[in-house]
């Protein structure tokens, strides 16, 4: 606010002007929305809140982890949100034998046209604008790995050769909580990675009745794509427009700042039961989500009930509980809401 | 949406928050003093507590007590001072900047920070369209809402905490004040009759009291009939005799304020009161003496009517003022710090004399009681009480000479008895013989044996296989070897006697 200040501009000299084009732009990012959301939900029953959120990482340019028991629709929304997109779709299963060059590509022996043999690589399923990477904690931590590099640079190295994946580029991945046999936690640093952690639970008991009507008889509902990358990218530079207060600003890395221990804003079952809180990427996943919310609620700028809006599945896969923590049973996002109730809103 | 701001849209909008400025200064202000609220009441109840204790102290030593006006006085000003610092906090601490206003009116409003973001974007000049949108939306939220109220923080207050300490103020205010009608602040104007009628005095050295007052046929006059007999001395330790700078009790701030002349209503009339002994009493000793006269014919009754704690404040005054009388009565109100001072000083000079006759000293208790009609507590047995203290003290303590059962100081201790007699811990009296757990049974039956029939042989036919097997062969000598046996031993038994003769007689 301060150095701002430097750069006031005299309120007789403020610009008086309306703003269109930002009109049109939020008008354009709604109704793409709508649209993939009215799509999605043809297939995908209920959970409108889980549909927002992926639609929401998708428009800020993020990664998504779905998180649930087998036979929640999990791979379901995910595939459908490809079918929805004209977009490269891949799908990787994981499986504890699967290996990084299964993900990432290999170099193979080829017959070339003059009779001999030459190397040539062959591209992975990674390499695609949409990445289903389902069932993601069943491979061993080695070959999740292999999606570090995708994941955060948007390249991969194979074979000293470093290949840049298409834009846009989104990782919708799929896990069984970790309790679940044949399951190996995730590390910290590929969760980081992820804008937001999903957790997909069961359905209403409205939604199981639209459920059966809708898979167990002889409706066949037929999926449209009705976006494109192009489109995609453009929404997310719209996204990336949307102004940010020095308020809701400061108001975001306290939020951060009290997920982690020993720091001021810190709760005292923060301090006590929390072993790493979120990372600044965390507050950059923060603020994005909180600018698709605005859009999406017809605001120009981020406001503080936003962060406090997408705060839990932003920070839930973020915050590592101790040994205190997990002993005492704590929940991540009873904790979050502690925090969000904590932190103060006012600047000063 | 109305995406149109005015030019001076900034000037504007904070000329629009000074309404809420104002409302968040005077909410601040409000906060701050309801805030205070729990304060106010803990320092009513605290300065309740400590007007009681005074009330209490004065009630019962006569130490001086502050009025129920005064404590009025300093518990409105400690309120009244309690509310200005609110007041001040609250204002000094209000948030008076624009943006500070803008954000509490978002906030208060739920209006997603759009003010604060619009006042923002419009100080730093961004003139991105988005931008320009947001200041256009604040804007007109601003407008939408500018009379209405900012946020202000207010706290929760506890109000049935605050209720109960003020009902709990109430009533220690009223109890202090309760006291004052009976003891405390009595007009001075008025003598108050009844202490005066319950002093029990005895009668003075006329030797002592001729050196010490300047009317002493008066005091003499006014003290024998009460009497009925002739004065007997009174045996009066050195530290006992009533020289006031030589009085054990320092702590007593009547006599102090006495000395300078300085006396309070009560301290005038304490010294009202004992001034039949206290020749440096102040000029109320003076009308004292009428009242005595007064009540000369009541005090053959006045055993009977006293009461105890009156009886132990008149006591307390007249030992205050330095008068011997204090002996006298004071025997039921011996836990002052003058008096264990006093006694214990007794006890020393007793303890050293161990070994003078005390018949002297029965027969001056008796004639003391006999001349204040009745028994009266002796006071030379004012000695230290004895210890409780059940530590073992292996001996090394001084054993007393009122110590007696199995606790008590010095000495061995007896057995403190066995473990059985402490409750709890179960002793058994015998053990029950069983070997194994769950219940055995045994029977007897009276059966006679009867023999079975058998197909080869019966038990009552039964023989034995041979002739010899049933019978005892003994071996018979024959005439000659038993007398060559009988020959054998008798030599041998000869020959023993023999050896143990010569042994005996070479030992």
């Amino acid at each position: 606010m301060k150095t701002k200040q430097k750069t006031t501009k005299p309120a007789s000299e403020a610009p008086a002007s309306d703003s269109p084009v930002a009109k049109e732009q939020a008008e354009l990012f709604r109704s793409v929305f709508n649209k993939l959301q009215k799509e999605i939900q043809k297939v995908f029953v209920g959970q409108d809140d889980i549909v927002e959120n992926v639609l929401s990482v998708l428009l800020s340019d993020g990664h998504l982890l779905l998180e649930g028991v087998p036979g929640l629709g999990k791979t379901l929304l995910a595939s459908t949100l490809a079918k929805t997109l004209h977009l490269d779709f891949s799908r990787i299963q994981f499986t504890p034998d699967l290996m990084p060059a299964d993900i990432l590509g290999t170099m193979v022996l080829e017959d070339n046209k003059e009779g001999g043999h030459e190397l040539r690589f062959q591209e992975g399923p990674v390499i695609s604008n949409f990445v289903l990477a389902d069932e993601i904690n069943r491979a061993t931590p080695k070959t999740q790995s292999a999606m570090l590099e995708a994941m955060q640079e948007r390249q991969v190295s194979v074979a000293r050769q470093t290949i840049k994946l298409p834009e846009p580029f989104i990782v919708i991945a799929t896990q069984n909580p970790v309790e679940q046999d044949g399951t190996y936690p995730l590390p910290e640093a590929q969760l980081d990675r992820f804008m937001i952690k999903l957790q997909v639970g069961y359905p209403a008991e409205e939604d199981y009745l639209g459920i059966l009507n809708r898979t167990t008889g002889t409706q066949v509902s037929d999926l449209e794509a009705v976006s494109n990358g192009e489109e995609i990218i453009k929404m997310r530079q719209i996204v990336r427009n949307i102004p940010v207060s020095e308020q809701v600003q400061r108001y975001a890395v306290r939020l951060i700042m009290a997920t982690q221990p020993g720091s001021p804003y810190a709760t005292e079952a923060v301090n006590n039961s929390v072993s790493l809180g979120a990372s600044p990427r965390g507050i950059q996943s923060l603020i994005l989500m909180g600018k698709v919310r605005a859009l999406i609620g017809g605001r120009y700028a981020v406001s503080c009930q936003d962060l406090c809006d997408v705060a839990i599945p932003v920070l839930r896969h973020r915050i590592m509980l101790g040994f205190e923590g997990i002993s005492a049973r704590i929940s991540t996002d009873d904790l979050i809401r502690e925090i969000i109730e904590s932190v103060e809103k006012l600047s000063d | 949406m109305n995406q149109d701001y005015p030019i001076d849209s900034l000037t504007q909008m904070e000329t629009m928050l000074d309404h809420g400025r104002r409302r968040v200064i005077s909410a601040n202000i409000t906060t701050e003093l309801r805030a205070s609220f729990n304060l106010i009441t803990r320092g009513v109840i605290a300065i309740a507590i400590l007007f009681l204790i005074l009330r209490v102290l004065a009630w019962s030593f006569g130490t001086p007590s502050p009025s129920g006006l005064q404590i009025i006085t300093i518990t409105t000003l400690f309120v009244i001072s309690v509310c200005l610092f609110a007041i001040y906090k609250g204002y000094k601490g209000a948030a008076t900047k624009t943006h500070q206003v803008a954000e509490r009116l978002d906030i208060a409003q739920e209006t997603h920070n759009k003010v604060a973001t619009a006042i923002e974007l419009l100080k730093s000049g961004d003139e991105s369209p988005f931008a320009q949108a947001a200041i256009s939306d604040g804007w007109k939220t601003l407008k939408d809402i500018q009379q209405e109220e900012p946020l202000s923080n207010d706290p929760e207050l506890p109000w049935t905490t605050i209720a109960r300490n003020l009902l709990i103020a109430i009533a220690l205010f009223i109890t202090a004040i309760s006291l004052t009608p009976k003891n405390i602040l009595p007009d001075p104007n008025q003598p108050n009759p009844t202490p005066i009628n319950n002093i029990v005095t005895t009668p003075l050295d006329p030797k002592l009291i001729k050196n010490q007052t300047d009317k002493p046929s008066e005091a003499e006059s006014s003290e024998t009939p009460n009497t009925g007999a002739k004065p007997s001395p009174i045996k009066i330790s050195p530290e006992a005799k009533p020289s006031p700078p030589q009085t054990p009790n320092k702590n007593n701030p009547s006599k102090s304020k006495g000395k300078s002349g300085n006396h309070s209503p009560s301290e005038s009339r304490s010294s009202k009161s004992t001034s039949k002994s206290s020749s440096s009493g102040s000029g109320g000793g003076s009308k004292s003496k009428p009242s005595d006269k007064k009540q000369k014919p009541a005090k053959p009754k006045k055993p009977k009517k006293q009461k105890p704690s009156k009886d132990k404040k008149d006591d307390k005054k007249s030992k205050n003022g330095g008068s011997i009388s204090a002996r006298g009565a004071s025997g039921a109100s011996s836990k002052s710090s003058a008096q264990n001072e006093w006694s214990s000083k007794i006890k020393a000079k007793a303890e050293d004399s161990e070994d003078a006759p005390q018949d002297e000293d029965h027969d001056d208790d008796a004639k003391s009681e006999n001349l204040r009609s009745g028994v009266q507590p002796s006071l030379k047995n004012r000695s230290a009480k004895v210890s409780r203290d059940l530590s073992l003290s292996k001996g090394k303590g001084k054993k007393q000479k009122k110590s007696r059962g199995r606790g008590g100081p010095g000495g061995g201790k007896k057995s403190r008895g066995t473990a059985s007699m402490i409750m709890g811990v179960p002793v058994p009296g015998f053990v029950k013989g069983r070997l194994l757990p769950g219940s055995t049974k045994s029977t007897q039956e009276e059966i006679k044996p009867t023999p079975k029939p058998s197909k080869y042989f019966t038990a009552s036919n039964l023989k034995s296989a041979s002739p010899k097997e049933n019978t005892q062969e003994h071996f018979r000598p024959s005439t000659s070897t038993a007398f060559q046996a009988k020959q054998y031993l008798i030599k041998y038994h000869a020959e023993n006697e023999n050896k143990t003769k010569d042994d005996k007689a070479s030992k």
